[in-house]
Formats: C-alpha cells, structure tokens, sequence
C-alpha cells in the first residue's frame, strides 16, 4: 500500500485517505488505469466508490 | 513479442472475472487485452430515440470501461496488481453477426488465444437471458477459430480449452 497522505485531485492532506483505481487515457479504443489516493470528499464528488481497492 | 488474448464482451458476472483472469496473466508475462463488444444490428438504431451508431459505440466504451474497472479492483483486493506492468487494455466495437464478428477480429490482430465466459444455468445472468454465447455460437466459434478458444462457465474456475 502508498503511503502518500495527500489526496492526489484536491491535494487535501489527511489520515483517512483509500486507495482508488482510475482510468488514465482519454481515447475511446485504449484504457490505461493506474492507482490514485484520494480523500473520502473527492470520492462522493467525483462518485468513485466502486473504485475503491482499500486504504491508503 | 505479446500474446494478444481476444475477450469477447457481455455485461455478465461471468465476463468481468474473465478480465480478472486476463489480467492476472498480463501481470505474469506478456499479454495484450482486446475487450471486444459485439452488438445486434437489431438493437442498435431500433429504439425510437436517436440512437445512432457512434451512440451504441460510446455505451458500448463505457461499459466496457465499467466492467474493466470493476474487474481490476476485485484482483486488487485479492493481492497486489501491478497496473503499470498490465499496461493499455484495447477495446474493440462491432456491430453484427456475433460468432463472424469474433472470428474477423481474431484474425485481424492475430489473436493468440480467446477467452469467454459463459453463465451456467444456476448463474442469475443466465435467467436473465443476459447472453448471447449459446452453445452453438460457441461451438461454431471453436471450429473457425485461428487460435484457441478458452471457455469458462459460472461457480467452475478452470478454463476448459476447445
């Protein structure tokens, strides 16, 4: 697990962060993915519950 | 060189842990993932909206994407997937006859393997009538197929090679 205590879209820092899995490229034909820390806020904003692989 | 493994997609239970599958081989060796959607031209621009389609292609991008998240965070729940080894995952969209449209995309990226899951009879996706992969769309899959052909069915977790 990352031990980044930032939440990687809002830079908020804090000790309840999860580990999220995002989708990088924007092309209809290809999906790159990687892994993001975010905050518990930016999760319900940018609906990224089902995302989520477990803590940071 | 990299294999390149053709899944061809439904929005079934059975479909999303075959990408789980796929994506614990990429991690393994060298693979490249085709997610491929296959629609009915019946379906697409029947409805009476503007269903048009570059329509059917975006939805059909977009659940694919869905299912393809949803598999990644099931594998990395389990241990740790390493994305940037997994690397791009191709997506492909067709429109028509689904055992033809199959057979022309194995050749057309020189697919070294197919893998499809089909739901069991006990599986809830199967009374749904969520699936297309009958018996012989799949049996006449096998016997045109360029390469190999892996089926899976629900709650077996080995792949049985035809």
């Amino acid at each position: 697990m990352s031990e980044q205590t930032i939440c990687y879209f809002c830079g908020f820092s804090s000790d309840k962060l999860f580990k999220v899995v995002t989708k990088l490229s924007k092309t209809l034909d290809t999906s790159t993915f990687a892994y993001r820390v975010a905050c518990p806020k930016c999760i319900e904003e940018k609906d990224l519950q089902e995302n989520i692989v477990g803590d940071a | 060189m990299s294999k390149k493994v053709l899944i061809p997609i439904e929005y079934t239970f059975i479909t999303q842990r075959t990408i789980e599958y796929a994506l614990s081989l990429a991690q393994q060796d060298d693979y490249e993932i085709y997610l491929f959607r296959v629609a009915n031209p019946k379906v697409v621009g029947r409805s009476v909206r503007r269903d048009t389609l570059s329509n059917a292609l975006e939805r059909a991008m977009d659940s694919m994407d869905r299912l393809l998240m949803r598999a990644i965070v099931e594998v990395s729940k389990e241990g740790e997937l390493d994305l940037a080894q997994v690397g791009a995952i191709h997506k492909r969209f067709s429109v028509g006859d689904l055992v033809t449209e199959i057979l022309k995309m194995a050749g057309n990226i020189s697919s070294d393997m197919i893998l499809m899951g089909v739901p069991s009879r006990e599986d809830p996706d199967y009374e749904k009538g969520q699936y297309n992969f009958t018996g012989s769309a799949i049996g006449d899959l096998v016997d045109k197929a360029p390469c190999s052909v892996y089926v899976r069915k629900t709650f077996d977790e080995t792949f049985i090679l035809l």
